[in-house]
């Protein structure tokens, strides 16, 4: 398989009962096994993008996408979704089984997967995202946060080689957030999947290899995060969140405290406090 | 208005093999005109718990007063009508609240409904699209043909519209962008304190939390932990980290400072605002007594 997971090449984009442009002369290439961030406001084009990586949306222009060197076309949709598991930004939108175990196993039962094999799946995936007690469960009736927590089960389970996330995490408490993000962290080095993850946090793209910032349907700035988490200026411009130990510094800045314009963990500049603090 | 729960248990589907008790012995006081923030982990109840304030959901036993209403399992929908126009309830997905056919339609829906006039509905419509940051533009497209952000807006619109006295926001800035997190809990935290809103919060937010809540109801399995201020919640290390409540990220960092010798004289700090005004407080005193 080719080390290429996605490649974009001048993709534009236009929605029929939308006037503007949504997506403007976007590239990009995600390498296999790398973790990809997408961050914009509200309505900058982020879910139109996975959904035109994915083949849910046509791509009417000149541009190009391709997976793992196949161009994403109706004529390659099926070859295409073999390859990509996605987690929608609304869970409501993904549930097809009338319980939470027959949900999980649906996208199995069409891979034409051994029965065994695919119980055990189920049941690992409900177990890691710690929704095993509800399996019996009608995906209706759950909370939030369990909705989003079985979305992603039934993801994991088809052991995609890509998983796309679109703000999957939005209505867990944060220490939950953490831990499904671990897990999505822990399998991606496992099995070597690469991921794509929306998000509005900004301190969740630590974990990434690779951020991409969109405003305006165009791409406006991408690299790895410890450089991204270091642009306060642009990331105000774009209108997103300076990160937390960032405003801090700012601060100490403004009380004649000078550190260094890297991104520290809020540890690290406990440290650096503490280290001024204790000798004047 | 007033709101009292009165041992409050919830069950789901009684009787079926789904049983499911939700809220168990909830006792609770909010006052008119508070701002009051429901915490608690994933399944813990909080959805639940605010779907009682307008009566959607009626208690298995106990009784629910807002005002001079009580609500017990026994009430009928008939008696719930005039609590509904009182309290507007922002629900958790979006999608769940927007049918019409235009992003206009769907916010004058309520006013309209509350006996408001057509054009004057038109005119509610541009003013609560504009407070939640959305321009005109937006009044004729297909609620359902937006982002997850604009719909989340358009729904916050909708409920705004009415101008409830109970406003209920089941985690209003789920999905919104930084810009719009911000400008929304302002809105909210300015229909407080301008209009007299009794505002109840559900939020995995702790920061949000912090910065604008008076009280906070700490929830877990169905159960009230503590009801108190932001500042007793997140400085009482035995339950959060018990029950596993992530503090604002102000405190985490005042924490590290404590360990480390810094003196927090008793308060740990819970937003930016505390913590900037703590820094400059020990680094002043510093200088000074290295002056003298
Ligand atoms: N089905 C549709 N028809 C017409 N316009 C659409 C449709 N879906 C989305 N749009 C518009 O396209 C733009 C991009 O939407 P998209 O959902 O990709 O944004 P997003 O970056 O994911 O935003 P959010 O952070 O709010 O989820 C928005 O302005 C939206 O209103
Ligand atoms: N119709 C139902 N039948 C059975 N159980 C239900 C039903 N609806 C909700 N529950 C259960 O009640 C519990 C509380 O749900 P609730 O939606 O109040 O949680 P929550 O605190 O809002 O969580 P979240 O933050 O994830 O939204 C959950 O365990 C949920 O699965
Ligand atoms: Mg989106
Ligand atoms: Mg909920």
């Amino acid at each position: 398989m080719s080390n290429k997971a996605l490649e974009i090449k001048n993709l534009s984009f236009k929605y029929r009962h939308n006037s503007k442009e949504t997506l403007k002369k976007i590239n990009l290439s995600v390498e296999k096994g790398k973790w990809l961030s997408i961050l914009s406001r509200n309505g900058s084009g982020k879910t139109t993008l996975i959904k035109l990586a994915a083949g849910l949306l046509e791509n009417s222009s000149k541009g190009s996408i391709k997976i793992f060197d196949q161009e994403v076309n109706q004529e390659n949709f099926a070859s295409i979704k073999e390859h990509i598991g996605m987690v929608f930004q609304n869970p409501d939108n993904q549930f097809v089984g009338p319980t939470v175990q027959d949900d999980v196993a649906f996208g199995l039962e069409n891979k034409s997967i051994e029965r065994n094999e695919m119980i055990e799946r189920v049941d690992s995936a409900l177990k890691d995202v710690e929704m095993i007690e509800f399996a019996n469960r009608e995906p209706n009736s759950l909370s939030g946060g369990q909705k989003q927590r079985v979305a992603l089960a039934s993801v994991l389970a088809l052991q995609p080689d890509i998983i796309i996330l679109d703000e999957a995490t939005s209505m867990l408490d944060p220490k939950g957030r953490k831990s499904l993000l671990k897990l999505v962290q822990k399998l991606r080095s496992q099995y070597k999947i690469t991921v794509i993850a929306i998000t509005h946090d900004i301190q969740e793209i630590e974990q990434s290899d690779q951020v991409i910032i969109i405003d305006g349907g165009k791409k406006k700035l991408e690299g790895k995060p410890a450089k991204i988490l270091i642009e306060d200026e642009k990331l105000e411009s774009f209108g997103l969140e300076v990160p937390f130990t960032k405003r801090v510094r700012k601060r100490l800045f403004e009380l004649g405290i000078i550190l260094p314009n890297d991104y520290e963990s809020k540890e690290m500049v406990a440290n650096k406090i503490w280290k001024y603090y204790s000798k004047m | 208005m007033e709101i009292l729960f009165k041992n409050v248990d919830y069950i789901y589907q009684p009787n079926s093999p789904f049983q499911f008790k939700a809220l168990t012995d909830v006792n609770l006081k909010i006052e008119s005109g508070s701002f009051t923030a429901i915490i608690g982990k994933t399944g813990s109840g909080k959805s639940t718990l605010i779907r009682h304030l307008n009566g959607l959901l009626k208690p298995s036993s106990g009784e629910v007063k807002i005002g001079n209403l009580t609500i017990t399992s026994s009430i009928k929908e008939s008696q719930l009508s005039d609590l509904r126009r009182k309290v507007g309830m922002l629900f958790q997905f979006p999608e769940q609240q927007l049918f019409a056919d235009t992003v206009e339609h769907d916010i004058e829906f309520g006013p309209i409904n509350f006996g408001t006039t057509k054009e004057k509905a038109k005119k509610i419509a541009r003013e609560s699209l504009k407070k939640v940051g959305l321009n005109d533009e937006f009044l004729n497209r297909s609620p359902l043909e937006l982002s997850g952000g604009q719909m989340r807006r358009v729904a916050l619109a909708g409920v705004l519209a009415v101008k409830p006295d109970i406003l209920v926001l089941d985690e209003p800035t789920a999905g919104l962008d930084f810009i719009g997190k911000k400008e929304i809990m302002k809105l909210i935290k300015k229909l407080q304190l301008e209009e007299h809103t009794t505002i109840i919060l559900v939020s995995n937010s702790m920061e949000d939390v912090a910065d604008y809540a008076e009280e906070v109801i700490l929830l877990s399995k169905g159960k009230v932990i503590k009801q108190a201020s932001p500042n007793k919640i997140f400085s009482n290390k035995e339950i959060t980290s018990a029950l596993g409540i992530e503090t604002p990220q102000t405190t985490v960092l005042a924490e590290f400072l404590l360990e480390r010798g810094v003196d927090f004289k008793g308060s740990l700090p819970i937003n930016e605002k505390s913590f900037n005004n703590f820094l400059k407080k020990i680094f002043e005193e510093k200088k000074k007594t290295r002056i003298l």
